[in-house]
């Protein structure tokens, strides 16, 4: 009988949401769709892609959006991969940073476009931005990061 | 059918009221106003008093003017804005005529607030107590709720019969208002850009198709309504025939009976198939009347012989009670299993639901993600080719650490590994769930055994302490007992007559039902359809041509069956964007002047189709600033040469003519019968109108 046992190392199954155009697409959704035109901050960015990953987080910010914004949501995750996809986003030229705040470049904004055009593509998240994109604004992001301290 | 009749504009400073009040009349009005003297505003004006502002670009204020809701511009000075409001007379097919108050800028008043007065209040002086109606836009419930939402009531008040249509999410809603109005006011700066191009965003499928449909009326909507109704009946009666099938699949097997002859799915029941009830039993199978026989001769077994007394069989009792007692502690003991058995079986139920919700969700992403890494490479974004943007060093797919060692499933084989990851929950979910059935099915049986287990021990124990004298009461009971069961399954016998009989009829309804679908016609459109579609076409290759349009050879032009939009020998009219992004796509171009030329005979040729055959367009055309500067006079002249000659439509022209007089006489000459609105001669549109 063969002693030798071999292994291979096989590729593995990767969540959508770790996929660096797919996260990156979402991130120009929430700058070119929910925000003013002196862009977005990181924070912001971070809250809207914690909101996209679960459907029940959708309902925790109406709640703090009904609330007047009173409650403070409670702690959403910034998670290191958001700011790898605005990594890349910023060397592919489709975002660029102007004050701390993130903005949208012409190539970013041709991208947009053609998914905005399409109904089938980020539904949910176009869904979202449009009930929540402005009326989160970034002060009350910075009164909630605030709370942390 | 809907007229405007006339439009205030209200807006109040610090000191004094400024506006302007203009009307307007059946056939061409031309409003003619210079550049950035306030036309488009006024333009803007009757869109948002209809609710419309959606097709200039957002809701409530968000696209409107900054007269309207932040300064106005007074001899050189910027007065702010305390309040403004719009109000826009209408009237409809019947000649009623109501006035609607919207308010822009105000503290009391918010954009979504509307007031109906039930008459006229601009051209006429009303009543002081007039009666009037308020009412609420944008709101979730604003198209849908008659008493308080403003687009129902304009619905019913303009008399439009909206389609249901299906939404990008499986539902089928009534078609929105705002979706048809691009197809009649055309709006500077994006309508000019494509034939509709202002439809709001409302997860409609195929919007554009259904606003022509619905404006021509064509019967290819019925058509496919109908297809979708029989569908849906179809869906019904399998739904049915399923449920009923189930019950009756329950109900046998707690009688341990099963039906023979039926299937799950709706079957064409033929007279000679045969139906029938059986159960397996130590002699093989046997169906109901040969049951009911066999009881029947036990019975009369019975009462052939007397009954014996209990003192003659007490050793026979005893022996059976012990045999009994340990059969009902070991079928309790099984039973208590089996409900474990079945809460760990619905927990694990849960749990492979819930992964298998999840996986459909990323599976529909990862097929999304196909198209917009598409869109991303077209933009040349590097990380589609996995190479990193600043350095061109390969880089792995994925946002976790690029130095962990392990590599990552490519698109198509992750979406593969999804696709089967669902197929297993599936199955999992299946077995888990027949699981489930076989073991509650078990459970009733169970429990069924256990309680005539026990009445017979019961019994049993009474008859063992009887009188020696008395007749057997286990007899007795026995006697009774088949005497029951006989008279329980020719109950039985006929519950399942008349569901088979109902079987019959749902199966009768089916094949209607799928004949019905079979005789609908291949082709959608019926024979006016095509006509309609004919004439729209011929129509609007003509005023092409009248026209002077250039870009293309206009017998090259078609407007499709199937698509309602002009196409090039098969391929999509467009305007020619910049070149760059254009390079190399396979889409005909027209010059920008030749596709606004396209727009108004497109426009133009809508409503006279709609008019010819009597179907749903409103019979209003607006334009705000419908010239280019390179575009000929005499281009200009016969448009709104056509728009005059077109006396049942009211059509509305907002143009500068290049702020010159010789320019308007050579575009409106030959053209008698027009009503002009001529602000020409003034700086601003909006002037002083009185003091505070």
């Amino acid at each position: 009988m063969n002693k030798n046992i071999i292994f291979k190392r096989r590729p593995v199954s990767l969540s959508i949401d770790y996929r660096p155009v797919w996260k990156l697409t979402q991130l120009l959704l929430v700058i070119s769709e929910g925000s003013n035109k002196y862009g977005c901050s990181l924070l912001k960015l971070h809250l809207f892609s914690w909101i996209f990953q679960d459907r029940k987080r959708k309902m925790k910010v109406k709640e703090w959006i009904n609330n007047d914004f009173d409650v403070s949501l409670s702690i959403w995750t910034l998670s290191p991969h958001v700011n790898r996809a605005v990594a890349f986003g910023i060397g592919e030229e489709l975002i660029i940073e102007e004050k701390g705040k993130y903005l949208i470049t012409k190539k970013g904004a041709q991208l947009v476009h053609k998914i905005l055009e399409e109904d089938d593509l980020f539904g949910d998240e176009k869904k979202i931005l449009e009930e929540f994109g402005k009326v989160i604004t970034e002060s009350r992001i910075d009164e909630l990061s605030k709370n942390w301290k | 059918m809907i007229k405007l009749n006339s439009l205030r504009i209200n807006i109040v400073t610090k000191g004094a009221l400024y506006g302007e009040e203009i009307q307007f009349f059946k056939g061409l009005n031309v409003i003619r106003g210079n550049n950035s003297s306030g036309k488009s505003t006024v333009f803007q004006g009757l869109l948002y008093g209809l609710g419309m502002e959606e097709i200039i670009g957002g809701k409530n204020t968000m696209a409107l003017q900054y007269v309207l809701k932040d300064k106005i511009k007074v001899d050189e000075k910027q007065l702010p804005v305390i309040e403004s409001s719009i109000l826009l007379e209408i009237e409809n097919q019947k000649g009623e005529s109501i006035t609607i108050q919207r308010y822009i800028e105000s503290d009391t008043y918010d954009p979504r607030y509307v007031k109906v007065y039930l008459g006229k209040i601009i051209s006429e002086t009303p009543k002081p107590d007039i009666e009037s109606l308020e009412m609420y836009l944008h709101d979730q419930n604003a198209a849908k709720n008659l008493k308080y939402g403003f687009h129902a009531y304009l619905n019913t008040f303009l008399n439009t019969d909206l389609p249901d249509v299906s939404y990008t999410d499986g539902s089928s809603k009534k078609l929105y208002l705002q979706t048809i109005f691009p197809s009649f006011a055309i709006e500077q700066k994006n309508g000019w850009a494509d034939f509709l191009a202002t439809i709001p965003y409302y997860k409609i499928k195929d919007v554009k198709s259904k606003v022509i449909e619905y404006i021509l009326k064509l019967d290819v909507l019925e058509n496919q309504k109908n297809k979708e109704n029989l569908n849906f009946e179809k869906k019904i009666i399998e739904y049915q025939w399923e449920q009923k099938y189930i019950d009756l699949k329950d109900i046998l097997k707690s009688e341990n009976l099963k039906v023979e002859g039926l299937n799950i799915k709706p079957q064409i029941l033929k007279p000679e198939d045969k139906i029938y009830v059986r159960r397996m039993t130590a002699d093989g199978y046997k169906n109901l009347d040969e049951l009911l026989e066999i009881f029947q001769s036990e019975l009369n077994e019975i009462e052939k012989e007397s009954l014996p007394k209990t003192g003659q069989i007490s050793d026979k009792l005893s022996k059976q009670l012990d045999q009994l007692t340990v059969e009902y502690s070991k079928l309790n003991f099984s039973k208590q299993n089996l409900v474990n058995k079945i809460v760990l079986s619905e927990k694990d139920l849960k749990g492979y639901k819930k992964e298998y919700s999840e996986t459909i969700n990323e599976l529909e992403n990862y097929k999304a993600y196909k198209k917009v890494r598409k869109f991303a490479k077209d933009e040349d974004v590097q990380i589609t080719q996995d190479l990193c943007p600043t350095c061109s060093q390969e880089v792995k797919d994925t946002l976790l650490p690029q130095d962990i060692n392990q590599n990552y499933m490519k698109l198509d084989e992750n979406i593969n590994h999804l696709k089967s990851q669902k197929d297993l929950y599936l199955a999992f979910i299946r077995g888990q769930e027949n699981q489930i059935f076989e073991h509650e099915q078990r459970l009733d049986r169970l429990s069924d055994k256990i309680r005539k287990n026990r009445s017979t021990i019961k019994s049993l124990n009474r008859e063992m302490i009887a009188d020696d004298r008395i007749p057997s009461k286990f007899i007795i009971e026995k006697k009774v007992n088949l005497e029951s069961q006989i008279r329980h399954y020719q109950k039985i016998k006929k519950r399942i007559d008349t569901e088979l009989q109902e079987f019959k009829d749902i199966s009768k309804k089916y094949a209607k039902t799928l004949g019905r679908i079979k005789e609908l016609p291949n082709a959608f459109y019926s024979s006016e359809d095509l006509k309609k579609m004919d004439f729209f076409n011929n129509k609007f290759k003509s005023l092409l041509e009248k026209f002077n349009y250039r870009s293309y050879e206009i017998r090259d032009i078609s407007i499709p069956y199937d698509n309602y939009f002009p196409n090039v020998k098969g391929l999509n009219l467009v305007k020619r964007v910049d070149e760059k992004k254009s390079e190399g796509k396979i889409k005909h171009n027209s010059s920008a002047s030749d596709f606004i030329r396209a727009i108004w005979s497109y426009t133009i040729s809508l409503f006279e189709t709609s008019y010819k055959f009597n179907a749903n367009h409103p019979g209003i055309l607006l334009f705000d600033e419908p010239s280019q500067h390179d575009m000929a006079n005499k281009d200009m002249n016969s448009f709104l040469n056509v728009l005059a000659s077109n006396k049942d439509c009211q059509s509305i022209v907002f143009a500068s003519f290049g702020e010159r007089d010789d320019i308007f006489k050579q575009e409106t000459k030959g053209i008698q019968d027009f009503h002009l609105v001529d602000f020409s001669r003034r700086d601003k549109i909006f002037q002083l109108k009185s003091e505070l």
